[in-house]
């Protein structure tokens, strides 16, 4: 029962952890998206993010409270609900106080260019890239040579307590199953990661976020590695709930490292994102700005120019490929 | 060990057109030998992203360094420095265009505050390092 309500509880805490850090999640002289002056920032910027915590603070708490009621058994529709809540709230309150922010910084005027055809960070991110999925396809190699050391029907999940609830069988989708699901994943994120690099502007702040999707792909891969042996090492639960401790620790590390890195490092010279082409501090369209991709303003990442025609279509064909991918693991489940 | 690779700096609100920018940039470059032959220059596409500013812009600025001869413009492949034979010594008239276009400049930038002593000093080591050159 306490496992089942800390199911629910535990998205929710996250959701709102985020939500509450949203400010926070930008660079120094950003607020809420806007640009800023440092005096600005001083006297009124501080009081606009009390505000913001104070006025999302009910919200946050009461979702946790409702999460925490005991009931016999939740309902999937919770989870949606009590998560959506403060973050609907937090929506409307961030947009009231954006609007509150007066416009006073225009984009920097003097901007500079690296004079460089090649792109040796680039090449090496690709390179390494590859790791991940070498280490999928030496696992495949790896099982495919042991074939007949994998027995019939083996155990694939397991409850908290150890004991196996879920099995495959030794058949190509039950064996390489997870390994394929696991190159797609990993392409998928090497893929953005390569879409970043061609597609944004390059800076120290990009370099930084390159190396946090590098590290999250690796990650990844160690995961899928692991699930992909299970057929013959039948590897104990408690290993598998350490690793994906570890694993979540280091994307914690590396991703409080870029927001440390972020908010000392400030803009870069040649910030060219003018506020007035900042819909909402997170929807950016600028028919002048050639850049496919952006840093966001709001949060950590890049999000695109959609003034841009391909920024549609390749948005369209990353929500169209982890549908594929979900199409995919129903499809492994149900074998 | 490999060279730094020189920056190109651009003003959008200067009165100088982005384009004459990038071209007097480039040039500055290639004559003081921070670009030498065979060097590759970044696509039109890659330049007008790091710089923000539209891809004809940055094409414009490329065709009329090519046709000055210091750039191989070979559909398909990227502007490569060439090695461009020094032209003949300048004529009267170019002298006189190269006057008129310093005072315009002296005249638009001591207009913008600056001190005559601080230009007449920075002259002065702009062509120490043009004879040493």
């Amino acid at each position: 029962m306490t496992i089942v309500r800390l199911g629910l509880t535990i998205p929710i805490a996250l959701v709102a952890a985020t939500l509450h850090a949203l400010p926070w999640l930008s660079r120094r002289e950003r607020l809420f998206g806007v640009t800023v002056t440092e005096e600005f920032l001083v006297r009124q910027g501080r009081a606009l993010i009390r505000r913001y915590e104070l006025l999302l603070l009910p919200w946050t708490l009461a979702a946790l409270a409702l999460s925490l009621l005991p009931r016999p058994m939740a309902h999937p529709g919770e989870t949606v609900g009590l998560t959506l809540m403060p973050l609907a709230a937090a929506t409307v309150i961030f947009w009231r106080i954006f609007n509150r922010i007066p416009r006073t910084v225009s984009a920097g005027r003097v901007r500079t260019a690296e004079l460089a055809s090649s792109d040796r960070a680039g090449r090496w991110l690709a390179l390494l890239l590859l790791v991940p999925l070498a280490s999928l396809a030496a696992t495949a190699a790896y099982l495919h040579a042991h074939w007949g050391e994998i027995p019939a029907r083996f155990p694939i999940h397991w409850n908290l307590q150890g004991v196996p609830n879920g099995w495959a069988t030794k058949s190509l989708m039950g064996v390489y199953g997870p390994l394929m699901l696991g190159a797609a994943v990993v392409l998928l994120v090497a893929g953005i990661t390569l879409l970043v690099r061609w597609a944004a502007r390059r800076s120290a702040w990009n370099g930084a976020g390159m190396a946090v999707l590098l590290i999250v792909t690796l990650i990844m891969s160690c995961a899928f590695t692991m699930a992909g042996l299970v057929p013959l090492h039948d590897s104990p639960p408690s290993q598998l709930f350490e690793f994906t401790g570890a694993m979540l620790a280091a994307q914690v590390v590396a991703i409080a490292l870029l927001v440390w890195h972020i908010r000392r490092s400030g803009t870069p010279p040649g910030e060219m994102t003018p506020d007035a082409c900042w819909h909402g501090g997170m929807f950016y369209y600028n028919p002048q700005d050639p850049a496919l991709m952006v840093e966001k303003r709001i949060g950590l990442g890049w999000t695109f120019n959609f003034a841009h025609s391909l920024a549609w279509f390749i948005l369209a064909a990353m929500l169209l490929i982890p549908v594929a991918i979900t199409i995919l693991a129903a499809h492994m489940a149900a074998k | 060990m490999r060279r730094a690779a020189p920056k190109l700096r651009i003003d959008t609100e200067s009165p100088v057109a982005v384009y004459r920018q990038i071209v007097d940039g480039l040039r500055a470059r290639l004559v003081e030998g921070e670009l030498r032959p065979s060097d590759a220059l970044p696509s039109v596409r890659r330049l007008a992203m790091e710089l923000g500013i539209t891809f004809n812009t940055v094409a414009q600025a490329y065709r009329e360094l090519a046709d000055e001869g210091w750039l191989d413009l070979r559909h398909g492949r990227r502007a490569t420095v060439l090695e461009r034979a020094a032209r003949e010594g300048a004529g009267r008239q170019r002298i006189e265009g190269f006057r008129r276009r310093l005072r315009e400049l002296t005249a638009q930038l001591r207009a913008e505050g600056l001190d005559a002593g601080e230009l007449a000093r920075e002259l002065r080591g702009f062509a120490e390092r043009l004879e040493g050159s």
